[in-house]
């Protein structure tokens, strides 16, 4: 009798799961800023500019709503990215990738409010978007690997899948890595994913870090051109990346890498709290 | 004064361009809905004019107020839901809309049209699966991929075989794949009795997908099925552990080398004393295996991608006095993978296989086997969105050679050239109808028949989200064993033309499929009087099956039903006759029951007998002054029906911060003797049933990750 090597996924993504929940729990606490004076309708005007002009539009309202942890900007984003997708008539591989990260951050709203059915309609989305976007780019690695991490919340809404889709969620994220080896939002997802994996099941913060100081290296040199493509992250790798050496009692090396992480979005809410906290303690 | 008017007029003008633009705030409001299954859908809904939208709750209610032209009485409106295809809508301003949407189609590549695949990938929601972890957590299957496919329908083999009887063939119909390498021995032991283990280690499986017919033109020389397994490939990140059983150790490693170079490797070693020993079976038996893989993926660049491996097994096996097995499994290959374009791939792979046994019979006779195996593999997929093209060749040359010792000594060698071509065309011919349209041709220079053609077609229709039929035909052929051919080199192949129809209903947690299937066999080899083989031989395997799987949070339970009726003009049978492969009935249940921690696993296998060719009597030879045997009528007695029940069960445990797991399992636990086979006394006096050795065993063993 032979046996069963994966059993250790089954414990393992439930807990980063609820590590993730609590952390944007604390978050949304955290970001409660006034919110600032931006229409919070889901209803947009406008019509005339260039399809590059509305992505960069609907970038900068995901960007808000992650800033200030909006549900209400979220959701414009994400009414956005698909009024950009029905512009474009064809499958942008691009575009199908912004609704599904839209939906991760929904995704991650919701479980912190523990409102679970959304999550999972959300989540469900998300995958068939991802889906969509493999399929109309298979070259484009970074939908794979956001499609691995995204099975990680497959599993703590479903613990009882964790088996199969626990290696899965890791064959996604190779995938992603074999297309794109050197796409610093590929190696960030990778990192936040170990941030939160225990070092027994292969995580844990040291080999976070190795992944969230690769993905700050190629975020110094990532250059984004196509308004299209994706370009969110470099604040959230410092900010990981302080968190990890907050975690390692390291305060100053955290603070200088919050600092770091607000220098590059200055509205980084969750960079801006943790900075806080650290230099009141 | 004339200012005043000059006023007039610009007012006027400007009157005129207001008026012109004159816009009104209006509400466009309405509901979506599937019209399937009339569920609400929150579909985002786009104001042409506008270029924006919103997007509708989740009871599939919108309300936009939007500003449209005064005079406007219309607007055109694009809705649109992932999963639905875009609609276009004229709305009526102050109308309330009901809109329905259709389900988008599905792409080629999302659904199996072949009538029976079983497949792996949980993504493909449209087939029955059987998940890769099932391997491992099937009660009575060894944790072996064959074994676990054993209950699966169509597979009529008993669980204490290794072989796969599909459909009522024979079981050397089956074509075997390993990460796309045929493989002509995939048993440690072969023999239609019983055996413990295939050469494929269950750690290091990716994906298995079996097809029980209207296999794909990309596979030839089998009769009734294909069992396709894939060995895992890139990983992110090391995995791996340590087992060890009563029956000895196990290990295997997945590990990153570098971000371009990947290694997967697995080892294990296996004794059965300390088995016999627990279940104080008697010593006249034990065997020993070591099996290793060890596989390389290195990609070049991203769109090269090579692999290396390489298998090696050993299995010896000895009863006291009676018999000794000496059986080894070596293969090497290399893989190219090129992807010149985001719509092809092109994969070369070559690969040399050694099968090499010895037998010792009463230390009175001894055989030595050779099977070496060079093969080349070429295939290419091409994506054209509504076709889906695949073509390959292969090319597969191959060495035996088999020498007897007894006083003397014989050697008799044989090899053969196989020649194969294929193309496959996976389209749709509507949103709810796929098909494939494929067809194989293949030649063998060991004999004089030339080119052989196998046209294979196969639909899948979906009748709603959840139904799906399935319906295929197919011919296939199979040149035989090269000794026979060698010297009898006009034989035709042997061929089967299959006709299968099933419905699946595949929903979430459940699923359930019912197939009936007609096999018609013509060129069996049929012996002759002047010691010749001849071509004459028909058959023909008819059958109903019945599968259903149920997942819940808290159990697993399948159950599984087979009927097959099959008659066969074959080898010494000169009219049609029971075919030796048929079990007419078989039942499989299975329950697997978790709770936190724990599993328990328990599973019931029926199966009647397959009919043998009894002994008639005996006739005094006075030449060799032995008895020789007088066989009664072809396979006219049936062995007595089998039973078994398994049960095993895990629990998993914290230790030293590694998810330990604990495992047990009984196999036979009612201890029934099930009678496999006959042996007869020398001088053919009397006759003796040969209960399986699968007597009540126990075992456990535990597993301990790296990492």
């Amino acid at each position: 009798m032979k046996n069963n090597i994966h059993k250790h996924f089954q414990k393992t993504f439930p807990r980063i799961l609820c590590a993730l929940s609590v952390l944007f729990l604390i978050f949304n606490f955290a970001a409660a800023s006034p919110p600032r004076n931006i229409s919070t309708s889901s209803f947009q005007a406008g019509g005339s500019a260039s399809l590059g002009q509305d992505v960069q539009e609907a970038k900068a309202k995901l960007q808000a709503g992650i800033n200030t942890w909006d549900l209400e900007l979220l959701k414009t984003a994400r009414n956005q990215f698909i009024n950009c997708l029905l512009k474009a008539k064809t499958e942008n591989a691009s575009i199908l990738y912004h609704i599904a990260l839209t939906d991760y951050r929904l995704i991650t709203f919701y479980l912190s409010s523990s409102n679970n059915p959304e999550a999972e309609k959300s989540l469900a989305e998300a995958q068939k978007y991802l889906e969509k976007a493999m399929a109309a780019d298979p070259s484009f690695g970074e939908a794979d690997a956001l499609y691995g991490y995204l099975l990680g919340f497959e599993i703590a809404l479903h613990p009882e899948k964790a088996m199969t889709l626990g290696m899965s969620s890791f064959g996604y994220f190779s995938k992603g890595f074999e297309k794109d080896p050197e796409n610093p939002r590929i190696h960030l997802l990778k990192g936040i994913s170990l941030f939160y994996t225990p070092e027994a099941y292969g995580g844990g913060v040291d080999n976070a870090m190795a992944s969230l100081n690769k993905a700050v290296g190629l975020f110094e040199k990532d250059v984004v051109k196509d308004p299209l493509k994706p370009s969110w992250g470099k604040e959230e790798a410092y900010t990981y990346l302080g968190l990890a050496y907050k975690q390692k009692k390291d305060y100053g090396k955290a603070k200088e890498m919050l600092k770091k992480a607000l220098e590059v979005n200055p509205e980084f809410g969750l960079a801006m709290k943790e900075l806080s906290g650290l230099e009141k303690s | 004064m004339k200012r005043a008017s000059f006023l007039l007029i610009v007012l006027l003008i400007f009157g005129l361009l207001c008026s012109g633009y004159a816009q009104d705030m209006v509400t466009i409001e309405g509901k979506i809905f599937d019209r399937e299954t009339r569920d609400p859908l929150p579909a985002y809904v786009m104001l042409e004019a506008a270029g924006t939208g919103i997007t509708a709750d989740a009871n599939g209610s919108f309300k936009l107020r939007v500003k449209l032209p005064k005079d406007a009485k219309t607007a055109k409106l694009s809705v649109w839901l992932i999963g639905f295809k875009k609609k276009e809508v004229e709305a009526k301003i102050g109308e309330f809309l009901s809109i329905a949407l259709d389900l988008e189609p599905l792409s080629v590549h999302e659904i199996v049209v072949s009538a029976d695949s079983v497949v792996s990938d949980d993504k493909n929601q449209k087939t029955v699966t059987l998940n890769k972890m099932d391997i491992y957590t099937l009660p009575g299957t060894s944790a072996d991929p064959v074994h676990a496919s054993q209950v699966l329908p169509g597979v009529n083999a008993l669980p204490d075989t290794s072989s796969l009887i599909i459909r009522g063939g024979a079981p050397d119909e089956v074509g075997y794949f390993f990460d796309g390498i045929e493989i002509r021995h995939p048993f440690l032991s072969e023999t239609m009795h019983e055996s413990y283990f295939s050469i494929f280690d269950n750690q290091v499986v990716e994906n298995f997908n079996i097809s029980t017919s209207g296999f794909h033109p990309k596979y030839g020389d089998a009769l009734s099925g294909v069992m396709d397994i894939s060995a895992k490939d890139t990983m992110a990140k090391g995995e791996g552990g340590l087992g060890l059983s009563v029956l000895g150790l196990n290990s295997y490693i997945g590990w990153p080398l570098t971000d371009d170079v990947g290694f997967v490797g697995s080892y294990d070693r296996g004794y059965s004393d300390l088995l016999t020993k627990l279940n104080s079976r008697g010593g006249d038996h034990k065997f020993r295996t070591e099996h290793a893989f060890g596989k390389f993926i290195v990609r070049a660049n991203a769109s090269n991608l090579i692999r290396i491996y390489g298998l090696s097994d050993r299995y010896v096996y000895s009863q006291e006095h009676s018999f000794g097995a000496d059986s080894k499994n070596t293969m090497a290959a290399a893989s190219w993978t090129l992807m010149p374009s985001r719509n092809f791939v092109s994969k070369v792979l070559l690969s040399g296989t050694r099968y090499d046994v010895a037998l010792d019979i009463e230390d009175s006779l001894q055989i030595k086997q050779k099977d070496d195996i060079l093969q080349a593999r070429w295939e290419g997929l091409w994506d054209l969105e509504r076709h889906f093209l695949e073509f390959g060749a292969d090319i597969q040359s191959r060495r035996m050679e088999t020498s007897l010792f007894d006083q003397d000594q014989r050697i008799y060698q044989t090899r053969g050239t196989r020649l194969g071509l294929y193309l496959n065309d996976k389209f749709r011919i509507s949103d709810h109808i796929f098909m494939n349209l494929g067809g194989r041709i293949v030649s063998l220079d060991l004999v004089k028949t030339g080119w052989n053609f196998d046209p294979r077609v196969s639909m899948a229709w979906l009748l709603t989200r959840n139904d799906i039929l399935r319906v295929s035909a197919g011919a296939y052929h199979q040149f035989g064993d090269y000794f026979i051919l060698t010297k009898n080199p006009g034989l035709r192949p042997k061929t089967a033309v299959h006709f299968a129809l099933s419905y699946d209903h595949v929903q979430e947690e459940t699923e359930l499929r019912a197939t009936v299937y007609d096999k018609e066999y013509r060129h069996l080899f049929l012996n002759q009087s002047d010691g010749l083989v001849g071509d004459k031989g028909r058959g023909y395997a008819r059958g109903a099956e019945f599968f259903l799987k149920k997942m819940d949070k808290r159990y697993d339970a399948i159950f599984v039903y087979n009927y097959l009726h099959s008659r066969r003009q074959e080898n010494d049978a000169a009219s049609l006759a029971p075919s030796p492969y048929e079990i007419s009935h078989s039942l499989t249940g299975i329950f697997k029951w978790k709770w936190q921690t724990w599993s328990v696993g328990f599973r019931y296998s029926y199966a009647s007998g397959r009919p043998f060719t009894p002994l008639a009597g005996r006739d005094w030879d006075f030449e060799s002054e032995t008895y020789i045997p007088v066989w009664g009528s072809p396979y006219s007695e049936r062995y007595p029906f089998y039973q078994r029940m398994d049960i095993n069960g895990s629990k998993t445990l914290n230790i030293f911060n590694r998810l330990v797991v604990l495992y047990f399992g009984i196999t036979n636990l009612l201890d029934n003797n099930n009678i496999l086979r006959v042996e007869y006394a020398d001088d053919y006096s009397g006759r003796k049933d040969q209960p399986s050795i699968f007597g009540r065993s126990f075992f456990a063993g535990i597993y301990i990750p790296f990492f």
